[in-house]
């Protein structure tokens, strides 16, 4: 259906631009339009891509918790709030929703909520007192391994233009 | 009535000897995390002569990047004032919202101009080197002051050994779950690694907090005119102003906040201040303030996605959180 997201952004861009940057006077706020523009370039160039790329972490998040727990559950002497902590995820996995397309904030808070899951499991990859170091040392590197690939894909994500501080 | 209407009145109030009091130039600044920047020109009769006087606005804004206590921060340049350290002169501060609607302070305006990132080109070596000797000089200074004298009690004294970096990463954590939307598995790790590795502070100084390229004035005659930004001044270690100096974040073209080597930054830092660098304690430093930049810019996601800010500039600080992840995955070899 047309005008589509990209249509209409580039529509604004193009009013924003022609029209209103022209009729400001005031630097400040000739600077705020130039940060919209910015943002309408970035949402412009990523719009058709957001589920594609939240698809992603969620794919890798399910994966890495799943062999995660895999890792964990070879733990010959788990601790207490290891197993509960083990259990909980299991759980999270198997009744959190996979099938059929979702609205893309419904896939972002359930990204939330592995990425959650994931947190928990780290810490508990800091028990110096278990005597399964070699399991929690996998166990890290496997949750680690998200951690690498999501933050080249955030990576990606923000690239459509440098920026830096003031 | 127009801001510079109730600029005018607010300075009228202030000033009972100034006669025909008028606020011209009013214009916002960009930058500025916290506040509103505005710059302004005031003139007015005064005893029979003629007054024109240039002065500089910073107002609480809807919302900030960084929640900081602007009293504490006009006491502290107020404190600083003809102490050798660079600062503005501090004219008033008012914490009420009626006469600009929200709480701000007026301070003096002073030459010059602040580089962001790299040190600006065209500029001749030997001044850019001139600029660093000062930046690094007035950092020794700053530590070497005598808080005590200056009454500085105020700001919480910590104590010594680990304590100010137990409390620096207890208040940034706070604040990160306080003002993330999501949980970020390296600011995790980083938090770890942070409470796991506190290092003990041998002395307590005031610490600037933001003592970065970006928070000086300088003239063209290569001569730094004031340091600014105090917004997170405190008392801690001074190991804690050289770990956010030396931070890649704020680096230009592999320097210093973009003007002098590191090694040339940390020994003649020794030279003039006489407090011995330790290296364990600013890459500790270095780890914190970069996951406090990134937490600084979670808010300001936070912030913008909770409709809080009319700033246009908020969203695009999250742009700069994958940097700053990356920073700590190669900081803690994750």
């Amino acid at each position: 259906m047309h005008p589509d997201i990209g249509d209409l952004i580039h529509g604004i861009k193009r009013t924003l631009t022609e029209e209103i940057l022209p009729a400001l006077n005031s630097g400040f706020a000739r600077e705020q339009l130039g940060y919209t523009l910015f943002l309408c370039e970035h949402m412009a160039a990523r719009w058709d891509h957001a589920h594609i790329y939240m698809a992603q972490e969620h794919g890798d998040l399910r994966a890495t918790l799943a062999a995660a727990l895999d890792v964990g559950r070879r733990c010959r002497a788990p601790s207490a709030s290891l197993s509960a902590l083990l259990d909980t995820t299991a759980v999270t996995l198997a009744t959190e929703e996979t099938g059929g397309p979702r609205p893309l904030r419904a896939l972002s808070a359930a990204n939330a909520e592995l990425k959650a899951a994931l947190v928990r499991l780290l810490g508990a990859c800091e028990d110096t007192a278990s005597v399964d170091q070699d399991v929690l040392t996998e166990m890290r590197r496997t949750l680690r391994g998200f951690m690498t690939r999501q933050l080249s894909r955030d990576e990606e994500w923000v690239s459509t233009a440098q920026i830096g501080w003031w | 009535m127009d801001m510079t209407e109730q600029l005018a009145s607010y300075l009228r109030a202030q000033m009972p000897a100034a006669r025909d009091v008028v606020v011209t130039e009013l214009e916002r600044k960009s930058g500025g995390a916290s506040r509103e920047t505005w710059a302004f020109t005031a003139r007015w009769a005064e005893n029979g002569h003629a007054v024109s006087r240039e002065f500089i606005l910073r107002r609480d804004p809807t919302r900030s990047l960084l929640e900081s206590d602007r009293a504490r921060e006009f006491r502290v340049l107020q404190a600083l004032y003809d102490s050798g350290i660079p600062v503005p002169r501090m004219y008033w501060l008012e914490l009420e919202g009626k006469w600009l609607e929200r709480p701000f302070f007026i301070m003096e305006k002073l030459p010059g101009q602040a580089p962001v990132g790299t040190f600006p080109a065209g500029y001749p070596p030997a001044m850019q080197a001139r600029v660093a000797e000062q930046f690094v000089d007035i950092l020794a200074r700053i530590h070497s002051l005598d808080w005590r004298a200056h009454a500085f009690e105020f700001l919480g004294v910590p104590a010594l050994g680990t304590d100010t970096a137990r409390n620096q990463v207890g208040h940034w954590r706070r604040i990160y779950l306080q003002e993330c939307i999501e949980p970020h598995p390296i600011l995790e790790e980083a938090f770890i690694w942070l409470s796991a590795h506190l290092p003990v502070a041998d002395r307590i100084t005031l610490v600037h907090g933001d003592y970065r390229s970006g928070n000086y004035l300088f003239t063209d005659d290569g001569t730094i005119t004031a340091m600014l930004d105090w917004e997170m001044v405190h008392l801690g270690d001074p190991m804690e102003d050289l770990g956010w100096a030396c931070m890649k974040f704020w680096s230009g073209r592999g320097l210093v906040v973009g003007l002098t080597t590191r090694a040339d930054f940390l020994t003649r830092y020794t030279r003039a201040g006489g407090i011995p660098v330790d290296a364990a304690r600013v890459f500790f430093y270095e780890v914190l303030g970069t996951v406090k930049m990134a937490v600084i810019a979670l808010t300001g996601v936070r912030t913008f996605c909770d409709g809080k800010t009319h700033e246009a500039s908020m969203p695009l600080v999250g742009f700069l959180v994958p940097r700053l992840l990356r920073d700590l995955m190669e900081q803690l070899e994750l």
